[in-house]
């Protein structure tokens, strides 16, 4: 590479080169913005692959590794899929399918006050793809509400206190769930849970690479125009 | 001395600017740094607060490499500046990213380093994106020398002379930082780690301080390397002409779409800024010493614009209407105050119909200077608590987000997109360089590929597809249904309680100026001498002609 080429001096981008350990941790910041762009580059719009950002951030900042279950997600995550119905208490797919944890937490999360929503009555969300994704957003919606929250599933059951925090060890089994239905309950905000350390999970090098090549499906390759334009022509050597 | 200090008088609305006057690229391209901006904050705050400053460590060899750390011990907390300093070959000194080596690399650590964790960063900093930090530091940046000026100041201090002055004033630094990463990036500190300290409270405060003490560091390592040359005839830099260097910056597009990627934490700096010239407007009165204060901040304005070069046509001409705008704001300060309800207000109307765009924006950087007291309170304010999904107010009615859009967005409704003039570019990222960039909507490939910060457009399909909803409707039932409205559904959201979130101007038109965007940006920060190198790249300075840290009052007490 020619030094002689346009300036243009500031990366907005981390880069991940390969690096020869196998864990890396991200700040939360840098999670958040891989799993932006990988959930872009996967085809979700911008306005949901944001919250996809929110949703993975949320869950690395507790410990859980919620960058691998989006880059689950997103590599099986079926093209244009994840439209919601909603019929009664019921919110599923339109096509049958699984929902996807992105959507249905997002969409939870802006009925919260509605109705439709987890405040009025308890929901049923039909088959749920990843569904400790959603569980940031119903977070959201606990401290939006200030009411607890009872997600069920599979007779079994996790808290999310008033504050929006999940006791670790739920929030571990929920990880684990490739797909589940789930029963969303308000409930009387009985006890708190303490807010995390402020510790990152770190990702493996499978996950920083899975996601770096989706994120990268959002970039333009380049072309002489746009390098020749990219900055000043002069040398920094003055 | 506590004198009565005047307070604003009457409804503050009437003073306050409008975000359609406010929020242009013309408008924002002229913004000045004020006392306001970031830099500002933290020297007046480490002055007031006694903050005190060493370097415990000074290991530089006499070829100039090596490390060293600065200390800036607060009341509370102390930060600590490493630096690496490399023996660069010039074929190798670049200020582009593409760039893997520097004359100098820096971490600021959050507190007193060990010798483990100077031999951690030392693995690390030196290889900038290619290498990891962890929250315990604040920032990531490096260093190129101005080769010219560098190399001479060293020369003539060996021989134990002072540099010739017009050299020093010709460049300004001697050396320019090429990127400064904090906020997370490449490992470091979240933005909430220490969100919550008064001394990081307002903006880009571990930035502003890592770039100060890297200035401390440049006069320091000309010093040694002319003693270790000259020896015992080797000079110092006379303190006037130290005083007068500050520390460069090259910034490029990168730097542009920053600005439209955190609409609450611009609105936030607009806000203060805006709200402190609307305090300053409705003060009934200019007593002996603000007019001796703004007085003192014109002759300092003239002082710098007569310094301030440039080579490019666009701020050529610029310079030259902030020349014979000072002069007309000189002239008009012979018969200002007169008798008045608001003689501040006045003098703001006589400029706003008197002076260019450069003048009005300098104008209002030298109202602010002497108001301290009134407005340094906005300082901590400038900062926002922004999370990367905004939460949506669902339960909002789709009427209500119509009426949102007009009240807030009629400037995007009015640019008609159809005209190929008006969406001729468009923001993308490339994938060599990870690194925004601009291109040519009807010439080149990828625009399937932009990045959503042509927020008028976006705005605008929102808009045409809510025509067909009931009022009734929520926002919520809506996005259900059109979740790729999502993202401009945010935006207008966010506008209400923030009017100054968005650039009210078409951000992909023909002859939109990126140089704009970073010009505003990087007055709030506090840099001076904006120089552009083409329309989309730059070099500025920071803290030119302020003290450094061994000036500072409560050093060593």
């Amino acid at each position: 590479m020619s030094l002689t080429e346009a300036h243009d001096p500031t990366a907005s981008a981390t880069t991940f080169s390969e690096h020869p350990v196998p864990l890396t941790r991200l700040s939360r910041n840098e999670v958040e913005t891989l799993c932006l762009k990988a959930a872009r580059g996967a085809g979700m719009p911008w306005g949901l692959a944001e919250e996809a950002g929110f949703a993975a951030g949320w869950l690395a900042a507790r410990g859980i590794d919620g960058p691998a279950a989006l880059l689950a997600h997103l590599a099986a995550r079926p093209a244009g899929g994840g439209a919601l119905t909603i019929s009664g208490r019921i919110w599923a797919a339109q096509d049958g399918r699984a929902l996807c944890p992105i959507t249905a937490g997002a969409s939870l999360d802006d009925h919260a006050g509605l109705p439709e929503g987890v405040s009025a009555a308890p929901v049923m969300v039909g088959a749920l793809r990843h569904p400790v994704l959603a569980v940031p957003h119903l977070a959201r919606i606990a401290k939006a509400i200030n009411a607890a929250i009872e997600i069920g599933w599979n007779g079994e059951k996790a808290y999310i206190s008033a504050d929006g925090e999940v006791d670790p060890a739920q929030l571990t089994a929920l990880s684990k769930l490739q797909e589940a239905q789930v029963v969303l309950v308000t409930c009387r905000a009985e006890h708190k849970i303490a807010p995390p350390a402020p510790d990152m999970c770190p990702l493996s090098a499978e996950t920083l690479a899975g996601l770096n090549a989706l994120s990268l499906r959002t970039t333009v390759p380049a072309s002489e125009t746009s390098r020749r334009g990219a900055g000043a022509m002069v040398s920094d050597n003055d | 001395m506590n004198r009565m200090l005047p307070q604003p008088t009457g409804d503050l609305a009437r003073f306050r600017r409008s975000p359609d006057q406010v929020m242009t690229l013309a408008r924002m391209g002229a913004a000045h740094p004020t006392r306001l901006s970031f830099l500002r904050q933290l020297l007046r705050r480490m002055e007031s607060e006694g903050w005190r400053f060493d370097r415990p460590l000074w290991d530089i060899n006499a070829k100039g490499v090596g490390r060293a750390v600065y200390r800036a011990i607060g009341p509370v907390r102390t930060y600590s500046l490493v630096a690496f300093a490399h023996d660069l070959p010039d074929e190798m000194r670049s200020d582009r990213v593409i760039a893997t080596a520097w004359d100098a690399t820096f971490a600021l650590f959050d507190g007193n380093p060990t010798p483990e964790d100077i031999a951690r960063l030392e693995a690390n900093v030196p290889l900038q994106e290619a290498g990891r930090i962890t929250p315990h530091e604040l920032s990531l940046s490096r260093a190129n020398r101005s080769v010219r000026l560098f190399a001479h100041v060293v020369d003539r201090l060996a021989q134990g002379e002072q540099p010739d002055p017009a050299e020093v004033a010709a460049v300004g630094y001697l050396m320019r930082t090429t990127a400064v990463y904090g906020a997370g990036k490449f490992g470091a500190a979240d933005r909430s780690i220490i969100a919550d300290r008064p001394e990081m409270a307002a903006p880009f405060q571990a930035e502003m301080l890592s770039v100060w003490l890297t200035r401390q560091f440049t006069t320091d390592l000309v010093e040694h390397l002319a003693a270790s040359r000259g020896g015992e005839r080797a000079a110092r830099l006379d303190p006037a002409t130290r005083r007068s260097l500050g520390v460069g910056n090259s910034t490029g597009l990168g730097m542009a779409p920053f600005l439209v990627r955190h609409p609450a934490l611009m609105n936030n700096w607009m806000r203060a800024r805006e709200e402190a010239l609307a305090r300053v407007r409705a003060l009934p009165t200019a007593d002996a010493d603000s007019l001796q204060s703004l007085n003192a901040a014109l002759a300092e304005a003239r002082r710098n614009a007569g310094l301030w070069q440039s080579e490019h046509p666009i701020q050529v001409a610029k310079l030259k209407d902030l020349d014979a705008d000072l002069d007309l704001i000189a002239n008009k300060l012979t018969n200002w105050p007169r008798t008045s309800p608001y003689p501040w207000d006045d003098l703001w109307h006589w400029g706003e119909v008197t002076l260019t765009l450069e003048g009005q924006e300098a104008l209002l950087s030298l109202m602010l200077e002497p108001h301290g007291k009134l407005i340094d309170d906005l300082g901590p304010t400038m900062s926002a608590d922004e999370a990367i999904a905004a939460r949506i107010d669902g339960a909002m009615t789709v009427e209500t987000l119509r009426r949102l859009i007009r009240e807030h967005f009629r400037w995007a409704l009015d640019i008609d997109f159809r005209d190929s003039a008006n969406d001729a570019r468009f923001w993308y990222v490339s994938e060599e360089k990870l690194e925004p960039r601009l291109g040519e909507r009807h010439s080149e490939d990828g625009a399937e590929l932009e990045q959503p910060l042509c927020i008028a457009r976006l705005v605008q399909e929102l808009h045409i597809a809510l025509q067909g909803e009931d009022g009734d409707t929520t926002v919520a039932a809506f996005l259900m249904r059109d979740p790729g409205q999502r993202y401009a559904a945010r935006r207008v959201q966010i506008a209400e309680g923030h009017p100054f979130a968005e650039v009210r101007d078409n951000l992909i038109g023909k002859d939109m100026l990126p140089i704009d965007l970073m010009r505003c940006k990087l007055a709030f920060f506090g840099a001076s001498r904006f120089d552009p190198r083409s329309d989309k790249w730059v070099r500025i300075s920071m803290f030119q002609d302020m003290p450094y840290p061994d000036e500072m009052a409560g050093r060593n007490r």
